[in-house]
């Protein structure tokens, strides 16, 4: 922890290698996150990049006793994400196309299996598909995914159960008719 | 407390997201050394004032600037009002010749 918040005030002062220790530290979680809310990989990459200049533009802001870095950085990513998915749906407005939905996640898709899990992914909505990865994918605590999604506890356990359920009712319920 | 569901759990950890771009690392790098340099982000200051301290300040300094407004207005109408206005000069009081005349009478 102690370590972490040294790194992010030298990488701050312009001290690249320690930038670079906290970038490969942290930028597959960062990625994932982003790819996972965007479902976009230039603009996943995009919310990446601003999630960590951000953290160095504003070092004050990250205080090692309160969360992990991991965690910060999440949380300044979700925004990253909900800024650009508003321009992404912008402009889907304009070509009166859906963003994330099966078309914009078809970039992912390799089998049967992975699409259908893609178009489920991408029906839920933002705050329930954040707080199902940031918990069960990712493996965060409820309070840690509850920092990152800036809401309590019991909020988040109410998005969770309501993601659950719908992933459930799309992806388990109907294979398990399939083999009835 | 809430368990980890190991159902959804292992079914949403088939997915994958894409390979990053090869030059995300280069790009990502360039940014960093690009930024502002180390004096000119020394030099700069960075203030934050709370919103309604902001509020109150400008409810002030509108009020400030309409009470001079309206001050200078209301000096303006008087000039106009007063436009042409001489004062009458005091008429010249001679008593002199009055009491010269007394004088002659005698």
């Amino acid at each position: 922890m102690e370590c972490e918040a040294e790194a992010v005030q030298l990488a701050a002062r312009g001290d690249a290698p320690a930038f670079r220790s906290i970038w490969d530290a942290h930028r597959a979680a960062v990625y994932r996150f982003a790819c996972w809310m965007l479902a976009d990989r230039a603009a996943a990459e995009d919310a990446t990049q601003e999630t960590f200049l951000a953290l160095i533009e504003r070092p004050e802001r990250f205080d090692s006793t309160r969360a992990s870095l991991r965690t910060f950085l999440l949380a300044i990513a979700r925004n990253q994400c909900r800024l650009r998915r508003r321009a992404l749906l912008r402009e889907a407005a304009m070509e009166e196309a859906e963003v994330a939905g099966p078309e914009a996640a078809a970039a992912f898709e390799s089998t049967e299996a992975a699409a259908r899990l893609n178009a489920a992914i991408a029906a839920l909505p933002p705050l329930q598909r954040e707080a199902i990865f940031l918990f069960e994918y990712e493996g965060l605590s409820l309070e840690e995914s509850a920092a990152v999604a800036g809401t309590d506890v019991g909020t988040l356990k109410s998005r969770l159960h309501r993601a659950r359920q719908r992933l459930r009712r799309q992806l388990i319920r109907p294979a398990k008719e399939k083999f009835r | 407390m809430m368990d980890h569901d190991p159902e959804i759990q292992s079914l949403i950890r088939q997915w994958t997201p894409p390979d990053a771009s090869p030059d995300l690392d280069g790009r990502m790098l360039d940014r960093f050394h690009s930024r502002r340099s180390f004096w000119r982000r020394r030099v700069s200051v960075r203030l934050s004032i709370p919103v309604p301290a902001l509020a109150a300040a400008l409810v002030l300094l509108l009020a400030g600037a309409a009470w001079i407004g309206l001050e200078a207005r209301a000096r303006a109408s008087f000039r106009d009002r007063m436009g042409g206005f001489e004062p009458v000069a005091a008429p010249e009081l001679n008593t002199s010749a009055a009491v010269f005349r007394n004088e002659v009478r005698q």
